[in-house]
């Protein structure tokens, strides 16, 4: 595989080049690899496949795992591959303020810890951090995947505030789609644990909400939004790139869309390759199979939790 | 259907340090969109002889600033029919749009229609100490850009083997936090796309952008500016950039350039970024594999609010057509003072 060096956009040294079969054949395939990545990945995407053997379209394996951070109200870890990612769930009761007083608040935050990349060093945060969490939190509450007021306890005096952190521990590319996935199944595993607020002035012991002392309930979660990330390369569109694949593609289109098909974002921060409309419906097409195919997965999940819990 | 767009005329005589706005909203000969069909070419008078063999808007020579330091550029329209910088629109777009504003019964808040973009100026070569500088702004909301030009060697992450540019965002008030963060992160990516980056290896281009009002459609602006601010510093370029802010309305009428007041009740919003329409040489490859032509393609795309997929497409034709007017205005902003 690694015998010609083709050209493939990159500048190359005449060993690579020029002899054909000769000093080419010598090389190991890692050496290539590293040494010209970029014409490694198009050798692959000529024959249509990527560099870890999938096809162009497909995703790669997920799996969802809920519950397991014990001291939280809702966690849940999420596998796309090697990008691991843990997200847990808070909640906790705050005075809301007076302009939406009979509305609970989210609040998101997505840290890259050291753990995750080797590009990222401790002290100072990876430059994407910020950028994704301020994405999730843009698509939780453009979406309107959670009503805030189902998150009001006593109006204008008590509310939620989920705390939502999300955590990831391994970055290998994908990182929105899988922190998303994360926190949507952290918001189905999520139980309000019956706390008893108590309203300074009212009577002790005795809350206005019989609900909150009650069985434990869950969020009622309406509109549920997956996402996918594409990367655009010189005509073809490949479905979940890794790390490896994201620093040789500069392109990439995020589309979110919803249970009613809308579409909650089409993200493509800059990038060489333009997007046409071809280009952009194809990438829907794949973000509508690929919602399909999380929520199923999703739907397992819960109904293996439940199985568990009732056994 | 009157479809009249407001573009600020600078009368020439204005005193450079306070230039005036005009909006003319009425201007009596001015053809009607309507009228135009929608596959002609830009219907704008051919554009001046060039001076100088570099003013395509991708290169100017840096050392030209120097000499011209005292002369603070504007923008202006000298002609009234250049003002038919119109919104070449396909009719049925047109029509659907009216129909359902006029059904709505909903006029925006300041008077325009929903085609109706916002006076845009562009001023270049406001800071001297700048190696390029612009200031753009599009009604109330006004961006300072301020360029750097390469300065030698990358951040560590960064590839050696080309330039990378490097942006802030300063906003007007408040510290500095996600969103900002978001912001430089975007125009970074979409600079880096217009950008020639293998003419300068292992040099950094600095972005500052200070925002100094913001009335809604705040990246786009921002956008623009960084963009008229490479070309005044000399940056080499692919090609301009022309960003533009969509709103999409419950009813699924489309909206030009919201205010911030119109971007909260609006279902929905977007900016979208596409590439400056050429104007000389047919570009090779993107536009044969594609059967649309290369300025219909997204350099960038920011959502918000969650649409119908029709919606979305909507407004990408209609972003697209206004994004053919801007990129009349920026041309011309560009030409005008190039000499």
């Amino acid at each position: 595989m690694a015998t010609t060096a083709r050209g493939g956009g990159e500048r190359e040294p005449a060993a690579g080049s020029g002899g054909g079969g000769g000093a080419a054949a010598e090389m190991e395939v890692e050496a290539y690899r590293r040494l010209f990545p970029v014409a490694y990945f198009e050798r692959h995407l000529r024959e249509s496949v990527r560099l870890d053997a999938r096809p162009l379209a497909s995703p790669r394996d997920t799996s969802v795992a809920l519950g397991l951070v014990g001291s939280a109200d809702g966690s849940a870890l999420v596998k796309f591959g090697d990008t691991t990612m843990v997200a847990a769930i808070k909640l906790e009761v705050m005075t809301p303020p007076a302009e939406s007083s009979d509305e609970g608040s989210v609040a998101v935050d997505f840290y890259m810890p050291p753990i995750c990349s080797p590009t990222v060093r401790p002290g100072r945060s990876a430059e994407v951090a910020p950028v994704i969490s301020k994405q999730l939190s843009d698509v939780i509450m453009s979406s309107g995947m959670i009503n805030l007021k189902d998150l009001c306890l006593i109006n204008g005096k008590a509310s939620w505030i989920a705390y939502l952190d999300i955590y990831c521990l391994n970055a290998d590319g994908s990182l929105f789609d899988a922190a998303l996935v994360s926190a949507v199944a952290a918001f189905t595993h999520c139980i309000d644990d019956g706390r008893v607020v108590t309203v300074p002035g009212e009577l002790e012991g005795k809350t206005k909400l019989p609900l909150v002392n009650k069985d434990k309930r869950k969020l009622m979660l309406n509109n549920v939004p997956f996402s996918l990330t594409c990367g655009l390369h010189k005509e073809h569109i490949l479905v979940d790139p890794t790390a490896e694949e994201e620093s040789i593609i500069e392109t990439f289109v995020t589309v979110v869309l919803d249970t009613l098909g809308r579409v909650v974002s089409v993200y493509k921060p800059g990038g060489s390759v333009l997007a046409y409309t071809s280009i952009l419906k194809e990438c829907i097409t794949l973000a509508k199979r690929r919602a399909q195919q999380l929520r199923n997965i999703l739907n397992e999940s819960v109904s293996a939790m439940e199985v568990d819990k009732s056994s | 259907f009157p479809v009249v767009e407001g573009v600020s005329i600078h009368n020439r005589f204005t005193n450079l340090k306070a230039p005036t706005l005009i909006l003319n909203p009425s201007v009596p000969n001015l053809p009607r969109a309507s009228e135009k069909p929608f596959a002609s070419s830009p219907p704008t008078p051919p554009t001046p002889p060039l001076r100088s063999p570099s003013s395509s808007g991708a290169l100017r020579n840096p050392s030209k600033h120097l000499l011209e330091k005292e002369k603070v550029s504007e923008s202006r329209v000298s002609n009234l029919s250049q003002l038919a910088l119109l919104w070449i629109l396909p009719p049925y777009c047109l029509l659907s749009n009216w129909a359902g504003m006029r059904a709505m019964g909903m006029d925006r808040l300041d008077g325009r229609n929903a085609n109706q973009m916002r006076p845009l100026t562009c001023s270049r070569n406001l800071l001297h100490r700048a190696h390029g500088s612009a200031r753009w702004s599009q009604g109330d909301t006004i961006v300072l850009a301020a360029v750097y030009g390469p300065k030698a060697g990358t951040r560590k992450g960064d590839d050696p083997e080309k330039a990378s540019i490097e942006v802030i965002w300063k906003p007007k008030t408040g510290q500095i936090g996600k969103q900002e963060k978001e912001y430089e992160m975007i125009l970074k990516r979409t600079l880096q796309s217009i950008c020639l980056l293998t003419s300068h290896p292992n040099t950094t281009t600095s972005v500052i952008v200070q925002v100094v009002g913001d009335d809604g459609s705040l990246l786009p602006c921002a956008i623009n500016a960084s963009c008229a601010a490479l070309v005044d510093a000399g940056i080499p370029l692919k090609h301009l950039a022309v960003a533009i802010c969509c709103g999409l309305s419950e009813t699924g009428s489309v909206i030009l350039d919201p205010t911030k007041v119109e971007e909260q009740k609006m279902q929905a919003f977007m900016h979208l970024v596409f590439p400056n329409s050429p104007l000389a040489v047919l570009p090779e490859g993107s536009s044969s594999k594609h059967d649309e032509p290369f300025e219909h393609g997204i350099i960038t795309s920011v959502t918000h609010g969650a649409m119908p997929e029709r919606g979305y497409f909507n407004c990408l034709d209609r972003g697209r057509a206004a994004s053919a007017a801007i990129s009349e205005f920026l041309r011309r902003s560009l030409q005008k003072d190039g000499s």
